[in-house]
Protein backbone atom coordinates (compact mmCIF):
# COMPACT_ATOMS: atom_id res chain seq x y z
CA UNK A 1 0.00 0.00 0.00
CA UNK A 2 1.72 3.16 1.40
CA UNK A 3 5.22 1.12 1.63
CA UNK A 4 4.91 0.73 -2.54
CA UNK A 5 5.91 4.49 -2.82
CA UNK A 6 9.53 4.34 -4.22
CA UNK A 7 9.96 7.61 -3.83
CA UNK A 8 13.60 8.56 -1.91
CA UNK A 9 14.07 4.60 -1.02
CA UNK A 10 17.78 3.60 -1.39
CA UNK A 11 18.04 0.20 -3.60
CA UNK A 12 20.96 -1.84 -2.59
CA UNK A 13 23.48 -2.73 -5.26
CA UNK A 14 26.67 -2.99 -6.98
CA UNK A 15 27.67 -0.70 -9.33
CA UNK A 16 29.32 2.37 -10.72
CA UNK A 17 26.68 4.45 -9.55
CA UNK A 18 26.37 3.16 -6.52
CA UNK A 19 29.90 3.77 -5.98
CA UNK A 20 30.49 7.06 -6.77
CA UNK A 21 30.94 9.72 -4.34
CA UNK A 22 27.48 11.15 -3.19
CA UNK A 23 28.60 14.68 -3.78
CA UNK A 24 29.87 14.51 -7.23
CA UNK A 25 26.38 12.78 -7.66
CA UNK A 26 24.67 15.87 -6.65
CA UNK A 27 26.04 18.44 -8.65
CA UNK A 28 25.38 16.04 -11.61
CA UNK A 29 21.81 15.97 -10.87
CA UNK A 30 21.57 19.85 -10.31
CA UNK A 31 23.45 20.31 -13.85
CA UNK A 32 21.83 17.65 -16.02
CA UNK A 33 18.34 18.96 -15.10
CA UNK A 34 19.16 22.69 -15.70
CA UNK A 35 20.49 21.44 -19.30
CA UNK A 36 17.71 18.72 -19.80
CA UNK A 37 15.33 21.55 -19.65
CA UNK A 38 17.62 23.70 -22.21
CA UNK A 39 17.36 21.36 -24.39
CA UNK A 40 16.30 23.51 -27.72
CA UNK A 41 15.24 20.94 -30.89
CA UNK A 42 15.14 17.53 -31.26
CA UNK A 43 18.51 16.84 -31.67
CA UNK A 44 20.10 17.90 -27.91
CA UNK A 45 16.50 15.92 -26.52
CA UNK A 46 17.85 13.35 -28.01
CA UNK A 47 21.12 13.50 -26.22
CA UNK A 48 19.47 14.01 -23.09
CA UNK A 49 17.41 11.08 -23.41
CA UNK A 50 20.71 9.06 -24.51
CA UNK A 51 22.13 10.40 -21.13
CA UNK A 52 18.73 9.60 -18.81
CA UNK A 53 19.19 5.67 -20.54
CA UNK A 54 23.04 5.47 -20.04
CA UNK A 55 22.54 6.14 -16.55
CA UNK A 56 19.22 3.71 -16.74
CA UNK A 57 21.75 1.22 -17.57
CA UNK A 58 24.47 2.15 -15.06
CA UNK A 59 22.64 2.36 -12.02
CA UNK A 60 21.55 -1.87 -12.21
CA UNK A 61 18.58 -1.09 -10.94
CA UNK A 62 15.33 -3.21 -11.99
CA UNK A 63 13.65 -1.41 -14.83
CA UNK A 64 10.09 -2.55 -12.14
CA UNK A 65 11.03 -0.02 -10.23
CA UNK A 66 11.77 2.55 -12.49
CA UNK A 67 7.72 1.89 -13.81
CA UNK A 68 6.73 2.42 -10.16
CA UNK A 69 7.97 6.03 -9.98
CA UNK A 70 6.78 6.59 -13.36
CA UNK A 71 3.32 5.68 -12.54
CA UNK A 72 3.08 7.62 -9.85
CA UNK A 73 3.21 10.65 -12.12
CA UNK A 74 2.27 9.65 -14.68
CA UNK A 75 -1.07 11.60 -14.43
CA UNK A 76 1.07 15.16 -13.41
CA UNK A 77 3.03 14.30 -16.94
CA UNK A 78 -0.28 13.39 -19.21
CA UNK A 79 -1.61 16.39 -17.61
CA UNK A 80 0.65 19.03 -17.86
CA UNK A 81 0.82 17.24 -21.83
CA UNK A 82 -1.79 17.93 -22.49
CA UNK A 83 -2.10 21.43 -20.90
CA UNK A 84 0.69 22.40 -23.62
CA UNK A 85 -0.63 20.90 -26.54
CA UNK A 86 -2.77 23.93 -27.09
CA UNK A 87 -0.52 26.71 -28.06
CA UNK A 88 -1.82 29.69 -30.48
CA UNK A 89 1.27 29.42 -32.38
CA UNK A 90 2.13 27.49 -35.73
CA UNK A 91 0.43 25.85 -37.93
CA UNK A 92 -3.07 24.44 -37.01
CA UNK A 93 -3.58 20.86 -37.27
CA UNK A 94 -6.65 20.08 -35.30
CA UNK A 95 -9.28 22.42 -34.58
CA UNK A 96 -12.55 21.67 -32.00
CA UNK A 97 -14.27 24.55 -31.88
CA UNK A 98 -12.27 27.00 -29.58
CA UNK A 99 -9.50 24.44 -29.25
CA UNK A 100 -6.78 24.72 -31.70
CA UNK A 101 -4.14 22.00 -31.84
CA UNK A 102 -1.07 23.58 -33.79
CA UNK A 103 2.67 21.24 -34.45
CA UNK A 104 4.01 24.07 -32.10
CA UNK A 105 1.85 22.91 -29.52
CA UNK A 106 2.72 19.28 -30.35
CA UNK A 107 6.78 19.33 -29.92
CA UNK A 108 5.68 21.58 -26.65
CA UNK A 109 4.08 18.61 -25.09
CA UNK A 110 6.56 16.43 -26.17
CA UNK A 111 9.45 18.53 -24.82
CA UNK A 112 7.44 19.09 -21.76
CA UNK A 113 6.63 15.28 -20.71
CA UNK A 114 9.92 14.03 -21.93
CA UNK A 115 12.03 16.86 -19.66
CA UNK A 116 9.49 15.58 -16.87
CA UNK A 117 9.97 12.33 -17.02
CA UNK A 118 13.67 12.12 -17.53
CA UNK A 119 14.22 14.77 -14.05
CA UNK A 120 12.12 12.17 -12.35
CA UNK A 121 14.24 9.14 -13.75
CA UNK A 122 17.35 11.36 -12.58
CA UNK A 123 16.17 12.06 -9.13
CA UNK A 124 15.29 8.72 -8.43
CA UNK A 125 18.38 7.53 -9.98
CA UNK A 126 19.66 9.40 -7.22
CA UNK A 127 18.47 8.34 -4.34
CA UNK A 128 18.22 4.32 -5.45
CA UNK A 129 21.94 4.83 -5.64
CA UNK A 130 22.48 7.06 -2.50
CA UNK A 131 22.52 5.89 1.02
CA UNK A 132 21.12 8.26 3.20
CA UNK A 133 23.64 8.97 5.28
CA UNK A 134 25.96 9.89 2.40
CA UNK A 135 23.55 12.20 1.08
CA UNK A 136 23.42 14.01 4.20
CA UNK A 137 26.93 14.26 4.32
CA UNK A 138 27.30 15.64 1.10
CA UNK A 139 24.70 18.46 1.49
CA UNK A 140 26.74 18.93 4.29
CA UNK A 141 30.65 19.30 2.53
CA UNK A 142 28.16 21.16 -0.30
CA UNK A 143 27.26 23.57 1.92
CA UNK A 144 30.39 24.23 3.90
CA UNK A 145 31.23 26.79 1.37
CA UNK A 146 28.15 29.15 2.53
CA UNK A 147 29.28 28.98 6.57
CA UNK A 148 30.08 32.76 6.49
CA UNK A 149 26.33 33.59 5.47
CA UNK A 150 25.57 32.37 9.16
CA UNK A 151 24.15 29.34 8.78
CA UNK A 152 24.95 26.70 10.50
CA UNK A 153 25.49 23.72 8.14
CA UNK A 154 25.96 20.90 10.69
CA UNK A 155 22.72 21.48 12.16
CA UNK A 156 20.83 21.55 8.80
CA UNK A 157 22.60 18.12 7.80
CA UNK A 158 21.14 16.87 11.34
CA UNK A 159 17.69 18.00 10.57
CA UNK A 160 17.79 16.40 6.95
CA UNK A 161 19.17 13.08 9.05
CA UNK A 162 16.74 12.98 11.20
CA UNK A 163 13.51 13.33 8.61
CA UNK A 164 15.02 11.11 6.48
CA UNK A 165 15.66 8.57 9.63
CA UNK A 166 11.78 8.82 10.47
CA UNK A 167 10.05 8.32 7.11
CA UNK A 168 9.88 4.81 7.37
CA UNK A 169 8.95 5.06 10.92
CA UNK A 170 5.74 7.08 9.95
CA UNK A 171 5.25 5.01 7.43
CA UNK A 172 4.57 2.30 10.02
CA UNK A 173 2.71 4.62 11.88
CA UNK A 174 0.48 5.09 9.63
CA UNK A 175 -0.57 1.46 8.52
CA UNK A 176 -0.78 1.01 12.77
CA UNK A 177 -3.25 3.81 12.56
CA UNK A 178 -5.33 3.35 8.96
CA UNK A 179 -5.41 -0.36 10.84
CA UNK A 180 -7.19 0.82 14.02
CA UNK A 181 -9.78 3.15 12.34
CA UNK A 182 -10.71 0.63 9.73
CA UNK A 183 -11.54 -1.61 12.72
CA UNK A 184 -13.62 1.17 13.69
CA UNK A 185 -15.49 0.96 10.83
CA UNK A 186 -13.88 3.68 8.81
CA UNK A 187 -14.62 4.10 5.48
CA UNK A 188 -11.24 4.64 3.13
CA UNK A 189 -12.81 3.81 0.03
CA UNK A 190 -16.48 5.76 -0.55
CA UNK A 191 -16.93 8.60 -2.64
CA UNK A 192 -18.58 10.60 -0.50
CA UNK A 193 -16.29 13.38 -0.08
CA UNK A 194 -17.30 14.07 3.19
CA UNK A 195 -17.04 10.87 4.85
CA UNK A 196 -13.64 10.41 3.31
CA UNK A 197 -12.33 13.85 4.42
CA UNK A 198 -13.49 12.64 8.00
CA UNK A 199 -12.06 9.16 7.49
CA UNK A 200 -8.69 10.89 6.71
CA UNK A 201 -9.01 13.40 9.95
CA UNK A 202 -9.35 10.05 11.75
CA UNK A 203 -5.36 8.99 10.46
CA UNK A 204 -3.84 12.85 10.26
CA UNK A 205 -4.92 14.02 13.85
CA UNK A 206 -3.58 11.10 15.76
CA UNK A 207 -0.23 10.97 13.10
CA UNK A 208 0.35 14.54 14.16
CA UNK A 209 -0.03 13.92 17.55
CA UNK A 210 2.21 11.18 17.80
CA UNK A 211 4.69 13.10 15.56
CA UNK A 212 5.08 15.90 17.88
CA UNK A 213 5.63 13.51 21.02
CA UNK A 214 8.42 11.76 18.87
CA UNK A 215 9.97 14.81 18.39
CA UNK A 216 9.94 15.86 22.03
CA UNK A 217 11.24 12.42 23.09
CA UNK A 218 14.26 12.51 20.46
CA UNK A 219 14.75 16.12 21.79
CA UNK A 220 14.94 14.89 25.29
CA UNK A 221 17.31 11.61 24.13
CA UNK A 222 19.67 14.25 22.54
CA UNK A 223 20.06 16.71 24.84
CA UNK A 224 20.70 13.58 27.53
CA UNK A 225 23.22 12.39 25.27
CA UNK A 226 25.05 16.00 25.44
CA UNK A 227 24.09 16.81 22.18
CA UNK A 228 26.07 20.56 21.35
CA UNK A 229 25.42 20.51 17.70
CA UNK A 230 27.73 18.51 15.29
CA UNK A 231 30.48 20.87 14.71
CA UNK A 232 33.22 19.51 14.37
CA UNK A 233 32.28 15.85 14.37
CA UNK A 234 34.02 12.73 13.06
CA UNK A 235 32.74 10.62 10.46
CA UNK A 236 32.43 6.90 10.05
CA UNK A 237 32.38 6.56 6.57
CA UNK A 238 34.69 9.71 4.82
CA UNK A 239 34.02 10.37 1.64
CA UNK A 240 37.06 10.32 -0.73
CA UNK A 241 37.26 11.32 -4.60
CA UNK A 242 37.49 8.29 -6.59
CA UNK A 243 38.65 7.75 -10.61
CA UNK A 244 34.74 6.43 -10.52
CA UNK A 245 34.19 10.04 -9.61
CA UNK A 246 36.10 12.24 -12.75
CA UNK A 247 34.40 9.70 -15.34
CA UNK A 248 31.34 10.87 -14.21
CA UNK A 249 31.94 14.47 -14.23
CA UNK A 250 33.48 13.82 -17.25
CA UNK A 251 29.92 11.90 -18.64
CA UNK A 252 28.67 15.03 -17.30
CA UNK A 253 30.43 17.56 -19.06
CA UNK A 254 30.43 15.66 -22.41
CA UNK A 255 26.32 15.86 -22.22
CA UNK A 256 26.55 19.74 -21.46
CA UNK A 257 28.88 20.27 -24.46
CA UNK A 258 26.71 17.83 -26.78
CA UNK A 259 23.04 19.99 -25.56
CA UNK A 260 25.19 23.37 -26.16
CA UNK A 261 26.42 22.07 -29.17
CA UNK A 262 22.95 21.08 -30.54
CA UNK A 263 21.17 23.97 -29.37
CA UNK A 264 23.38 26.36 -31.37
CA UNK A 265 23.91 23.83 -34.39
CA UNK A 266 20.30 23.57 -35.34
CA UNK A 267 17.42 25.54 -35.15
CA UNK A 268 15.38 25.85 -32.25
CA UNK A 269 11.82 23.53 -32.12
CA UNK A 270 10.49 25.23 -28.61
CA UNK A 271 10.70 28.39 -27.09
CA UNK B 1 -21.50 -25.10 15.60
CA UNK B 2 -18.23 -22.59 16.32
CA UNK B 3 -18.66 -18.87 16.10
CA UNK B 4 -15.42 -18.68 14.30
CA UNK B 5 -14.16 -21.02 12.39
CA UNK B 6 -10.22 -21.18 11.51
CA UNK B 7 -8.98 -23.78 8.54
CA UNK B 8 -5.59 -24.21 6.80
CA UNK B 9 -4.82 -20.42 7.40
CA UNK B 10 -1.06 -19.51 6.65
CA UNK B 11 0.23 -16.14 5.89
CA UNK B 12 3.30 -14.62 4.22
CA UNK B 13 4.70 -11.15 4.78
CA UNK B 14 5.98 -9.47 1.65
CA UNK B 15 4.91 -12.67 -0.37
CA UNK B 16 6.21 -10.78 -3.72
CA UNK B 17 9.56 -9.49 -2.76
CA UNK B 18 12.91 -11.42 -2.86
CA UNK B 19 12.50 -11.69 1.20
CA UNK B 20 8.81 -13.66 2.05
CA UNK B 21 8.58 -14.19 5.66
CA UNK B 22 6.30 -16.95 6.89
CA UNK B 23 4.05 -15.34 9.78
CA UNK B 24 1.54 -17.98 9.94
CA UNK B 25 1.59 -21.40 9.04
CA UNK B 26 -1.34 -23.95 8.73
CA UNK B 27 -3.54 -22.80 11.47
CA UNK B 28 -6.67 -24.22 12.62
CA UNK B 29 -8.75 -23.02 15.31
CA UNK B 30 -12.62 -23.09 16.28
CA UNK B 31 -13.50 -20.58 18.87
CA UNK B 32 -17.39 -20.69 19.90
CA UNK B 33 -19.88 -18.68 21.44
CA UNK B 34 -19.63 -16.93 25.03
CA UNK B 35 -16.07 -18.10 25.25
CA UNK B 36 -13.26 -16.23 26.64
CA UNK B 37 -9.70 -16.76 24.71
CA UNK B 38 -6.54 -16.02 25.77
CA UNK B 39 -3.65 -16.12 23.42
CA UNK B 40 -0.20 -16.00 24.40
CA UNK B 41 3.13 -16.52 22.85
CA UNK B 42 6.64 -14.78 22.87
CA UNK B 43 7.15 -11.65 20.60
CA UNK B 44 7.01 -12.48 16.88
CA UNK B 45 5.08 -15.87 17.58
CA UNK B 46 1.95 -14.35 15.44
CA UNK B 47 -0.03 -13.71 18.22
CA UNK B 48 -0.57 -10.16 16.55
CA UNK B 49 -0.94 -10.86 12.75
CA UNK B 50 -3.32 -14.04 13.39
CA UNK B 51 -5.74 -11.42 15.66
CA UNK B 52 -5.21 -9.25 11.91
CA UNK B 53 -7.06 -11.89 10.53
CA UNK B 54 -9.86 -12.29 12.30
CA UNK B 55 -11.90 -8.88 11.45
CA UNK B 56 -10.21 -8.97 7.78
CA UNK B 57 -7.67 -6.40 8.09
CA UNK B 58 -5.13 -8.80 6.29
CA UNK B 59 -6.21 -11.24 3.89
CA UNK B 60 -4.80 -14.62 4.55
CA UNK B 61 -2.24 -16.21 1.89
CA UNK B 62 -3.87 -19.28 1.93
CA UNK B 63 -6.85 -20.87 4.20
CA UNK B 64 -10.06 -19.22 4.85
CA UNK B 65 -11.86 -17.69 8.27
CA UNK B 66 -15.21 -18.72 8.91
CA UNK B 67 -17.61 -16.33 10.94
CA UNK B 68 -20.94 -17.93 11.22
CA UNK B 69 -19.91 -20.33 8.86
CA UNK B 70 -19.32 -17.78 6.20
CA UNK B 71 -16.38 -17.48 4.41
CA UNK B 72 -15.34 -13.52 5.45
CA UNK B 73 -13.57 -13.34 2.25
CA UNK B 74 -16.12 -14.86 -0.08
CA UNK B 75 -16.99 -10.77 -0.83
CA UNK B 76 -14.13 -8.48 -0.35
CA UNK B 77 -16.54 -5.58 -0.71
CA UNK B 78 -18.49 -6.55 2.27
CA UNK B 79 -15.71 -6.94 4.46
CA UNK B 80 -16.78 -3.93 6.26
CA UNK B 81 -19.26 -5.87 7.72
CA UNK B 82 -17.25 -8.17 9.57
CA UNK B 83 -15.46 -5.56 11.13
CA UNK B 84 -18.45 -4.70 13.09
CA UNK B 85 -18.98 -8.02 14.09
CA UNK B 86 -15.46 -8.95 15.29
CA UNK B 87 -14.22 -5.17 17.11
CA UNK B 88 -10.11 -5.50 17.02
CA UNK B 89 -8.88 -3.20 19.68
CA UNK B 90 -5.04 -2.66 18.71
CA UNK B 91 -2.30 -2.30 20.85
CA UNK B 92 -1.85 1.37 22.66
CA UNK B 93 -5.02 1.57 21.17
CA UNK B 94 -4.80 5.75 22.81
CA UNK B 95 -2.73 6.51 19.78
CA UNK B 96 -5.85 5.98 17.65
CA UNK B 97 -8.02 8.61 19.14
CA UNK B 98 -8.57 12.05 17.13
CA UNK B 99 -11.66 13.57 17.93
CA UNK B 100 -12.20 16.57 19.75
CA UNK B 101 -14.26 15.25 22.16
CA UNK B 102 -14.64 11.81 24.07
CA UNK B 103 -18.37 11.29 22.98
CA UNK B 104 -17.59 11.71 19.52
CA UNK B 105 -14.90 9.77 19.52
CA UNK B 106 -16.64 7.08 20.91
CA UNK B 107 -19.52 7.54 18.43
CA UNK B 108 -17.14 7.10 15.60
CA UNK B 109 -17.31 3.50 15.26
CA UNK B 110 -21.32 3.51 15.69
CA UNK B 111 -21.29 6.58 13.32
CA UNK B 112 -19.70 4.44 11.01
CA UNK B 113 -22.78 1.57 11.28
CA UNK B 114 -25.25 4.75 10.03
CA UNK B 115 -26.85 3.98 13.23
CA UNK B 116 -29.61 6.76 14.64
CA UNK B 117 -28.53 9.29 16.93
CA UNK B 118 -30.85 7.72 20.51
CA UNK B 119 -28.79 4.77 19.66
CA UNK B 120 -25.49 6.26 19.13
CA UNK B 121 -25.85 8.40 22.26
CA UNK B 122 -27.23 5.24 24.40
CA UNK B 123 -24.37 3.20 23.03
CA UNK B 124 -21.46 5.76 24.03
CA UNK B 125 -23.06 5.94 27.12
CA UNK B 126 -23.38 2.02 28.02
CA UNK B 127 -19.71 1.47 27.07
CA UNK B 128 -18.02 4.80 28.79
CA UNK B 129 -20.04 3.21 31.72
CA UNK B 130 -18.44 -0.31 30.99
CA UNK B 131 -15.25 0.99 31.15
CA UNK B 132 -15.71 2.94 34.53
CA UNK B 133 -15.22 6.34 33.43
CA UNK B 134 -17.45 9.02 34.88
CA UNK B 135 -19.73 10.37 32.33
CA UNK B 136 -18.44 14.01 33.29
CA UNK B 137 -15.31 12.72 31.02
CA UNK B 138 -17.97 12.88 27.73
CA UNK B 139 -17.50 16.64 26.90
CA UNK B 140 -13.59 16.82 27.75
CA UNK B 141 -11.21 16.37 25.00
CA UNK B 142 -9.52 12.92 24.71
CA UNK B 143 -5.97 15.26 24.81
CA UNK B 144 -6.47 16.74 28.29
CA UNK B 145 -7.09 12.77 29.76
CA UNK B 146 -4.35 10.51 31.40
CA UNK B 147 -2.89 8.04 29.72
CA UNK B 148 -5.48 5.14 31.58
CA UNK B 149 -8.64 7.13 30.53
CA UNK B 150 -7.22 7.89 27.24
CA UNK B 151 -7.22 3.94 26.61
CA UNK B 152 -10.12 3.40 27.92
CA UNK B 153 -11.69 5.69 25.66
CA UNK B 154 -10.38 3.78 22.89
CA UNK B 155 -11.32 0.78 24.12
CA UNK B 156 -14.92 1.84 24.68
CA UNK B 157 -14.79 3.29 20.88
CA UNK B 158 -14.74 -0.14 20.02
CA UNK B 159 -16.99 -1.90 22.18
CA UNK B 160 -19.72 0.89 21.14
CA UNK B 161 -19.91 -1.03 18.27
CA UNK B 162 -21.28 -4.25 19.88
CA UNK B 163 -19.17 -6.46 18.29
CA UNK B 164 -20.06 -10.49 18.59
CA UNK B 165 -16.37 -10.89 18.90
CA UNK B 166 -14.09 -8.11 20.62
CA UNK B 167 -10.48 -9.36 19.96
CA UNK B 168 -7.83 -6.88 22.86
CA UNK B 169 -4.37 -7.21 21.66
CA UNK B 170 -2.59 -6.70 25.04
CA UNK B 171 -5.07 -4.57 26.48
CA UNK B 172 -2.94 -4.43 30.06
CA UNK B 173 0.63 -3.19 28.21
CA UNK B 174 1.91 -0.50 30.23
CA UNK B 175 -0.79 0.25 32.99
CA UNK B 176 0.18 -0.10 36.97
CA UNK B 177 -0.99 -3.05 38.86
CA UNK B 178 -4.17 -1.46 39.95
CA UNK B 179 -5.51 -0.30 36.92
CA UNK B 180 -4.73 -4.15 34.91
CA UNK B 181 -6.34 -5.44 38.00
CA UNK B 182 -9.40 -2.89 37.49
CA UNK B 183 -9.33 -3.92 34.20
CA UNK B 184 -9.79 -7.49 33.97
CA UNK B 185 -12.71 -7.16 36.96
CA UNK B 186 -14.57 -4.65 34.10
CA UNK B 187 -13.74 -7.00 31.21
CA UNK B 188 -15.32 -9.62 33.29
CA UNK B 189 -18.04 -7.67 34.29
CA UNK B 190 -18.59 -6.48 30.72
CA UNK B 191 -18.33 -10.29 29.32
CA UNK B 192 -20.87 -11.61 32.03
CA UNK B 193 -23.36 -8.62 31.00
CA UNK B 194 -22.61 -9.15 27.22
CA UNK B 195 -22.85 -12.82 26.49
CA UNK B 196 -20.53 -12.15 23.58
CA UNK B 197 -17.00 -13.90 22.96
CA UNK B 198 -13.70 -11.96 23.97
CA UNK B 199 -10.25 -12.50 22.44
CA UNK B 200 -7.28 -11.69 24.58
CA UNK B 201 -3.68 -11.14 23.78
CA UNK B 202 -1.30 -11.00 26.63
CA UNK B 203 2.86 -11.28 28.20
CA UNK B 204 0.59 -11.60 31.91
CA UNK B 205 -0.01 -14.86 32.76
CA UNK B 206 -1.98 -14.01 35.21
CA UNK B 207 -4.37 -11.75 33.63
CA UNK B 208 -4.67 -15.08 31.33
CA UNK B 209 -4.85 -17.57 34.12
CA UNK B 210 -7.55 -14.65 35.74
CA UNK B 211 -10.02 -14.65 32.61
CA UNK B 212 -9.75 -17.14 29.91
CA UNK B 213 -11.14 -20.16 29.67
CA UNK B 214 -9.26 -21.85 26.87
CA UNK B 215 -5.81 -20.42 25.74
CA UNK B 216 -4.21 -20.51 22.42
CA UNK B 217 -0.18 -20.58 22.27
CA UNK B 218 1.36 -19.90 19.84
CA UNK B 219 5.20 -20.54 19.05
CA UNK B 220 6.93 -19.73 15.63
CA UNK B 221 4.04 -18.72 13.83
CA UNK B 222 2.04 -22.37 14.72
CA UNK B 223 -0.64 -23.23 17.34
CA UNK B 224 1.38 -25.43 19.92
CA UNK B 225 -1.17 -25.69 22.13
CA UNK B 226 -4.67 -25.02 22.35
CA UNK B 227 -6.95 -26.42 25.56
CA UNK B 228 -8.51 -25.62 28.58
CA UNK B 229 -6.56 -23.03 30.54
CA UNK B 230 -5.97 -25.09 33.50
CA UNK B 231 -4.42 -27.86 31.14
CA UNK B 232 -2.07 -25.20 29.38
CA UNK B 233 -0.57 -24.41 32.74
CA UNK B 234 0.01 -27.61 34.16
CA UNK B 235 2.06 -27.76 31.15
CA UNK B 236 4.95 -25.53 32.25
CA UNK B 237 7.82 -27.48 31.20
CA UNK B 238 6.08 -26.36 27.70
CA UNK B 239 5.42 -23.59 28.16
CA UNK B 240 9.42 -22.49 29.55
CA UNK B 241 10.46 -24.16 26.59
CA UNK B 242 9.10 -21.64 24.11
CA UNK B 243 9.72 -18.39 26.19
CA UNK B 244 6.88 -18.05 28.00
CA UNK B 245 5.99 -18.63 31.68
CA UNK B 246 3.67 -19.68 34.27
CA UNK B 247 2.08 -17.85 36.89
CA UNK B 248 4.49 -16.59 39.76
CA UNK B 249 2.09 -18.39 42.36
CA UNK B 250 1.97 -21.65 40.25
CA UNK B 251 6.09 -21.79 39.85
CA UNK B 252 5.94 -21.95 43.84
CA UNK B 253 3.67 -24.83 43.50
CA UNK B 254 6.12 -26.53 40.93
CA UNK B 255 9.00 -25.72 43.41
CA UNK B 256 7.22 -26.99 46.46
CA UNK B 257 6.07 -30.14 44.85
CA UNK B 258 9.26 -30.54 43.34
CA UNK B 259 11.14 -30.66 46.85
CA UNK B 260 8.41 -33.34 47.96
CA UNK B 261 5.39 -31.42 49.56
CA UNK B 262 2.36 -32.55 48.69
CA UNK B 263 0.62 -29.74 47.24
CA UNK B 264 -1.15 -29.42 43.87
CA UNK B 265 0.33 -28.40 40.69
CA UNK B 266 -2.36 -27.11 39.02
CA UNK B 267 -2.80 -23.59 41.09
CA UNK B 268 -3.11 -20.64 39.59
CA UNK B 269 -4.54 -18.11 42.04
CA UNK B 270 -2.49 -16.67 45.37
CA UNK B 271 -6.04 -17.24 46.95
CA UNK B 272 -5.90 -21.30 46.75
CA UNK B 273 -2.39 -21.17 46.85
CA UNK B 274 -2.41 -19.58 50.35
CA UNK B 275 -5.04 -22.27 50.90
CA UNK B 276 -2.93 -24.78 49.66
CA UNK B 277 -0.06 -23.66 51.82
CA UNK B 278 -2.42 -23.80 54.72
CA UNK B 279 -3.35 -27.54 54.11
CA UNK B 280 0.26 -28.22 54.56
CA UNK B 281 0.07 -27.35 58.12
CA UNK B 282 -3.50 -28.41 58.99
CA UNK B 283 -3.31 -32.06 57.85
CA UNK B 284 0.23 -32.06 58.63
CA UNK B 285 1.18 -32.86 55.10
CA UNK B 286 4.63 -31.34 55.35
CA UNK B 287 8.01 -32.98 54.56
CA UNK B 288 9.52 -32.11 57.79
CA UNK B 289 6.51 -32.19 60.62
Amino acid sequence: MIRDLAVGQYFPANSVLHRTDARVKILNLLITIIFIFYTMNYFSLFIALIYVFLMMYLSNIPMKLYMKNFKIILFFTIFTGLLNLFDDRGKVIFEFGFLKITDAGINNSIFVCSRVTSLVILASIFTFTTLPTDLTDAVEKLLKPFAFININISEIAMMMTIAIRFIPTLIEEVEKIINAQKSRGADFENKNLFVKIRALMSIVVPLLESSFKRAYDLATAMESRCYRGAENRTRMRILKFKMIDLFSIFLTLIFIFGVVYCNMKFPATVK
Amino acid sequence: MSLIEIRNLSYIYSKDTNCPKTALSNINIDIYDNEIIGIIGHTGSGKSTLVQHFNGLLKPTSGGIYINGLDIWKNPKKIRDIRFKVGLVFQYPEYQIFEDTVYKDIAFGPCNMNLGPNEIQNRVIESIRMVGLPFSILDKSPFELSGGEKRKVAIAGVMAMKPNVIVLDEPTAGLDPLSRKNFIENLKTYHSREKNTIVIVSHNMEDIVEISDRVLVMNNGRVEMFDRTKDIFSNGDVLMRIGLDVPKITKIMFKLSNEGYRVKRDVFSVKDGAEEILNLFRCDGGLND
